[in-house]
């Protein structure tokens, strides 16, 4: 066996003008739950249906096990798919559809009957196997959906986003339950979503998709710590971005003659970048710790959110910092229009291009 | 406007006013005919007469025989041309175009075409001519003034009607669940009869029922393409009111036709929402 269970090889899908995929590659490795994150357009479903088999590449190759899946249908793949509108078929009761997948693999019906029955048991959904879709509520429905696939044993599981269609409070409850049976069955796990939380509480690596490529790959933690671009800062979790200008000789400072940060950019050439620190870590007032930088701001606007203040405040330049220090008495002293110094530990902020 | 039971009334009121005129009056008429002795009075001996004699109950066989030729072979050659042309015609003019091409048709009079296919079919028609020239037969064949005649001019017809039914309903097929279907393991052949075949039923059957009816009735194309030797109720019954000046068996006869039709129907779709389990 391969240690990773899929490897996209450097993938390009062009409709007519339209680049869906740039070159991607990935390596899935064996067992793990990963997410494709981005908004719509960004390329993960197209992504996602080309491992399934419903895209044909324009160029580049899928491999599942080591085995090279071009010209691949998608009945002859090792992989099964959760989809978006689940996809139940309306004329078959939920046991019906479960066992689709078995029956077309020509197993006894015996066999068919106790992997479907397990299948529903994993998902919870036995005392309603007799129903039919319509007659299920969005999440039985799921649950089905789920279940169908599932029982194929597949190498991958995809889900294209099949917590879009639920409530908030069926939603959270479904991203605890996927991760569940996620460990239950130790499937490879593939989920394809534009909810930055849903991706960060449910996968152990996340790849952070953009018009085609992908962004940044790396653990929740790592993307949402070392983001490397503006662009991955700015979709995962809150973010400051303050414009930076890189001088003649290589200072970096608040745009707009704005006052020199201690950083220094890797790149060297003179531009435009910006210098992300995330809100959590921006303090309001105290003892500026020596390994932290500071800025002179004056505050525009608060607002209690229950856990915490947030706090908008302007630098000099112009720009808005967005502070949410938790609670402290600083914080809620604080009158808009009073000026007070805003600082964080020197490596909580970085530089980032684009 | 506003929806109210009054404002609905309203509205519904030409509709009704309409059916109730030009349908259900002519139709009460009829069936107080049938009921009719030539002299007038009450009597139930039209519909002795029609339901005892060999040579009416004949007709009406033939008629329905016709008919569920016409209606099979509507459903053979309709359905893989609506089929062909939702999932297989990527450019929405060009199935816009089949459409088209499929409705002109019924523009022309059934008269016209009916004697389109005599020209097709006779012994000096293009088929024998063809079949002649390449040397697969000696003498021209009989393919005219025959069942066969009938059932190919009233599918030519009614075919349209077949597609165009069948066509609306795989247009509402969800795509994905095809999708589904292929993920699972099927392949394109067992997708189609397991998930997009059932939930074109319901356009079939709508298809299929208007398909029998209007054979049923069709009095033109077997006219025409009968040429005498073959004999369905519809021309029976219009005899009664050109020939033998009978009315009242005329009437008889239609009740008849139309009750026989109804109860074939209403069997057909008892049987089939049994056995498949889909609403129809």
């Amino acid at each position: 066996m391969t240690p990773d269970v899929v490897v996209v090889d450097r993938l390009v899908k062009r409709y007519g003008a339209v680049t869906a995929l740039a070159d991607v590659s990935l390596n899935i490795r064996r067992g793990e739950f990963i997410a494709l994150l981005g908004p719509s357009g960004c390329g993960k479903t197209t992504l996602l249906r080309a491992i399934a088999g419903f895209v044909e590449p324009t160029s580049g190759d899928i491999r599942i096990n080591g085995r090279t899946m071009n010209g691949v249908p998608p009945n002859q793949r090792p992989v099964n798919t959760v989809f978006q509108q689940y996809a139940l078929f309306p004329h078959m009761t939920a046991i019906e559809n479960v066992a689709f997948g078995p029956r077309r693999q020509g197993l006894a019906a015996g066999d068919v009957e106790s992997r479907v029955k397990a299948a529903l048991a994993v998902v919870g959904l036995e005392a309603l196997a007799a129903r039919y879709p319509r007659e299920l509520s969005g999440g039985q429905q799921q649950r089905v959906a789920l279940a169908r696939a599932i029982v194929n044993q597949p190498e991958v599981l995809l889900l294209d986003e099949p917590l879009g269609a639920l409530d908030l409070k069926l939603r959270k409850r479904m991203q605890l339950e996927l991760k569940r049976l996620h460990q239950q069955l130790g499937m490879t796990f593939l989920f394809v979503t534009h909810d930055q939380e849903e991706a960060l509480a449910m996968a152990d690596r996340i790849a952070v998709m953009r018009e085609g490529s992908i962004v940044q790959l790396g653990s929740g933690e790592e993307i949402y710590r070392n983001p490397a671009t503006r662009y991955v800062a700015d979709f995962i979790g809150e973010a400051n971005l303050l414009a930076c200008s890189i001088g003649a000789d290589g200072t970096v400072s608040v745009a707009a003659d704005g006052p020199a940060l201690p950083y220094e950019s890797k790149t060297g050439s003179s531009g435009e970048v910006s210098l992300m620190v995330r809100p959590e870590d921006v303090l309001v007032g105290g003892a500026v710790g020596a390994d932290e930088v500071a800025l002179p701001a004056t505050l525009k606007d608060k607002v209690f959110v229950g856990s915490t203040w947030r706090l908008f405040l302007a630098v000099a330049g112009g720009q808005e910092i967005a502070a949410e220090p938790g609670y402290s008495v600083e914080a809620e002293r604080l009158a808009v229009g009073e000026t007070i110094t805003v600082h964080w530990r020197r490596d909580a902020a970085r530089l980032l291009a684009d | 406007m506003r929806f109210t039971s009054v404002n609905a009334a309203a509205l519904l009121l030409g509709p009704i006013a309409f059916f109730l005129l030009f349908f259900f009056a002519p139709f009460a008429l009829l069936i107080g005919e049938s009921f009719t002795r030539p002299d007038g009075g009450m009597t139930l001996a039209n519909y002795i007469t029609v339901l005892s004699d060999g040579y009416y109950w004949k007709a009406l066989l033939n008629t329905l025989l016709i008919s569920f030729w016409v209606t099979v072979v509507c459903f053979v050659l309709g359905y893989p041309l609506a089929y062909f042309t939702v999932f297989h015609v990527p450019s929405v003019w060009v199935r816009r175009g089949i459409y088209v091409l499929l409705v002109t048709p019924l523009f022309t009079s059934n008269i016209v075409r009916a004697f389109g296919w005599i020209i097709i079919l006779g012994r000096r028609g293009i088929v024998n001519t063809s079949l002649i020239a390449i040397g697969l037969i000696e003498s021209p064949l009989d393919l005219l003034y025959s069942k066969t005649s009938i059932v190919i001019g009233l599918s030519y017809i009614l075919l349209p009607v077949m597609a165009l039914s069948v066509c609306s309903v795989l247009q509402t097929v969800d795509r994905s669940l095809i999708e589904a279907a292929r993920d699972l393991g099927a392949r394109p052949s067992r997708a189609f009869l397991a998930v997009t075949f059932p939930l074109s039923l319901p356009g079939v059957v709508a298809g299929s029922i208007i398909v029998f009816a209007l054979s049923v009735s069709a009095y033109v194309i077997p006219s025409i393409l009968s040429g005498g030797r073959e004999m369905v109720t519809p021309i029976l019954i219009f005899q009664q009111y050109t020939a033998t000046f009978r009315p009242d068996i005329g009437a008889a006869l239609s009740v008849v036709l139309l009750a026989v039709t109804l109860l074939l129907i209403g069997a057909y779709l008892f049987f089939l929402e049994r056995r498949l389990r889909v609403a129809v």
